[in-house]
């Protein structure tokens, strides 16, 4: 039984439907009706969720940073100003949270067993693997993982939640040209690493000069 | 590598990244549910009014104002070798003394100049 609330108490509040604005639903959520948590969750989830994957990459980290960022959503309901929209909201806080549990992992020690399983790992040892269909995916997702913590995050918000950089700029607190900048950089070292990389991936495979 | 052919492979790695499984996300919203029953929500935040504000700044600038003056006559009434020296070179010491008071003080005589 997850409703908090007394029976009558539930009684009273009617259903919240999908339709409803995000503002209403955060009206119902003051009022301790969580299943308006339940809605936005349902409505915002997985775009959190994957932004939150795209910076960590780490299933089990952006879960908890999900599930941390619509725990705010609840504990901060009262504060939030509802004649703004609640999606760069969101995003914010998921940016921060990522932030925070970064810094916080750069203080830790990387134990020995984690190490030799990455070590271990098939997507490392196979050779084979390279000519896989998702190779270059996963190329690309490495080098973006490699981007210093800013750019990652400006190119998560750009290319996969699709914001635009005035959005980005709204959601980090900084000026549009800063955004800019840091795109700029991004998709230069991506761009030199990943041709570097399809260069040495056709040579190795006798891809070049074909076509 | 051209920069649309990046932007393209940019999207479509980031889009197949990160797949949530249907039980993966009941489990998170029950979990979250769970969690927020128990958790206390924050009463809304308490700012002050903008008339509050405006009243707060005006006694802050005229204690400020009052420090300065207060502190000039005291160092006038008290200090004799200053006095002297003020009396001396009236100009420079009036000049002195609007630096030692500080911004506030300059931006005093200047609204004063302008309201008058």
């Amino acid at each position: 039984m997850l409703s908090s609330g007394s029976a009558t108490e539930a009684e009273t509040l009617p259903n919240p439907t999908p339709d409803e604005s995000d503002a209403a639903l955060i009206a119902r959520l003051c009022s301790n009706d969580l299943s308006a948590l339940g809605l936005l969750f349902d409505r915002y989830y997985p775009q959190i969720y994957r932004t939150a994957y795209a910076i960590l990459r780490d299933s089990a980290v952006a879960e908890d940073i999900a599930q941390d960022c619509f725990l705010r959503l609840h504990q901060y309901a009262r504060r939030i100003d509802t004649s703004l929209p609640l999606a760069p909201w969101l995003y914010r806080v998921t940016v921060n949270l990522s932030y925070t549990w970064i810094s916080r992992r750069r203080n830790r020690r990387v134990s020995l067993e984690a190490l030799v399983d990455q070590l271990m790992s098939p997507a490392v040892s196979a050779p084979d693997h390279l000519v896989e269909k998702g190779e270059i995916e996963r190329r690309v997702r490495d080098a973006v993982a490699e981007l210093p913590f800013n750019q990652r995050v400006v190119v998560a918000l750009y290319y996969l939640s699709g914001q635009s950089l005035e959005e980005i700029a709204d959601i980090l607190a900084c000026p549009v040209g800063t955004i800019k900048s840091r795109l700029y950089y991004a998709r230069e070292t991506l761009r030199r690493r990943l041709g570097d990389w399809q260069q040495t991936f056709e040579v190795a495979h006798g891809y070049a000069g074909v076509g | 590598m051209a920069m649309p052919e990046l932007d393209e492979q940019l999207r479509r790695a980031l889009r197949h990244e990160g797949a949530l499984t249907p039980e993966q996300k009941a489990r998170a919203r029950e979990r979250l549910l769970a969690a927020a029953a128990v958790q206390t929500m924050l009463a809304p935040a308490d700012l002050p009014s903008s008339g509050a504000l405006r009243r707060l700044w005006l006694s802050l600038r005229a204690l400020s104002q009052c420090g300065g003056a207060i502190r000039s006559l005291h160092l006038l009434a008290v200090d004799e070798d200053r006095y002297q020296r003020a009396s001396s070179c009236r100009h420079a010491y009036l000049l002195k003394s609007i630096m030692a008071v500080g911004h506030t003080a300059q931006s005093h005589y200047v609204f004063s100049f302008y309201r008058c």
